[in-house]
């Protein structure tokens, strides 16, 4: 079923389509992290790839078929207590970007701050 | 206006975004398609109250769009008992990684860096 506001900049889109997405297929609505701890974490696939070049070259480049089939992605650096903070951000950027109304500033915990940094400069975003 | 979520079982978190007038039918939906788990076989736990009734909204069941996008509302889900119709798994997540400690220096940081933030500008 077709959205009607077919826009290209995906940012200001971000109303949930009727469709209930799944993980299946190349174009499907969710991707799934994976922490080295074994931790899945489910996200909307347009907000990690518009945040992370890293993640939408995983998915699209060589190796594709078993990545982008399954879109599932192994985070084997990233531990369970970053990854969910990174998640939190993915979703902070996509409501926030090109927003006009003010922006809150984003939390984080001092503990995990240096090794947010770290998998930040991986996902390079 | 968007509500965000973060739906928890286990070790499975899953980010969902929905608007404060999205039905609990819906949401069972969204994580149906995400889980394959049949949306009647699926209970989902606010704090400590089991949200049963699929027609109530988000706001409804107090979950405004005070949860912004970067601290989500958290919500339990869990599975019917396999063969015992009308049992539920208790709600429980597995425990994230502990972030290792801090070195002692990490304090001091943080004020040499307001310092160079004054004299940079």
């Amino acid at each position: 079923m077709p959205d009607t506001n077919v826009s290209s900049s995906p940012t200001t889109a971000v109303n949930v389509p009727p469709v209930y997405g799944g993980l299946e297929g190349p174009e499907s609505m969710y991707l799934k992290l994976i922490s080295s701890d074994n931790h899945d974490f489910v996200v909307r696939r347009d907000f990690a790839i518009n945040a992370s070049p890293t993640i939408k070259n995983m998915l699209s480049g060589p190796g594709q078929y078993s990545d982008s089939q399954m879109n599932e992605i192994y985070l084997k650096d990233i531990p369970s207590h970053v990854l969910i903070h990174v998640c939190r951000y993915l979703s902070y950027r996509a409501k926030y970007t090109n927003s006009s109304i003010d922006i809150p500033e984003f939390p984080i915990d001092t503990q995990v701050v240096l090794e947010l940094l770290v998998a930040s400069d991986f996902l390079d975003c | 206006m968007e509500v965000f979520l973060m739906i928890r079982r286990q070790k499975l978190t899953l980010f969902l975004d929905g608007k404060e007038s999205t039905t609990i039918h819906e949401l069972k939906k969204m994580i149906e398609g995400i889980t394959k788990v049949s949306a009647q076989n699926q209970r989902l736990i606010l704090d400590t109250t089991a949200l049963d009734d699929d027609n109530q909204t988000l706001s409804d069941c107090g979950i405004s769009s005070a949860s912004k996008a970067h601290s989500p509302a958290l919500l339990y889900l869990c599975y019917r008992k396999q063969g015992n119709e009308n049992e539920w798994e208790q709600p429980e997540i597995a425990d994230l990684s502990t972030p290792p400690p801090l070195p002692d220096v990490f304090s001091k940081v943080e004020e040499d860096k307001k310092d160079n933030a004054n004299v940079a500008s």
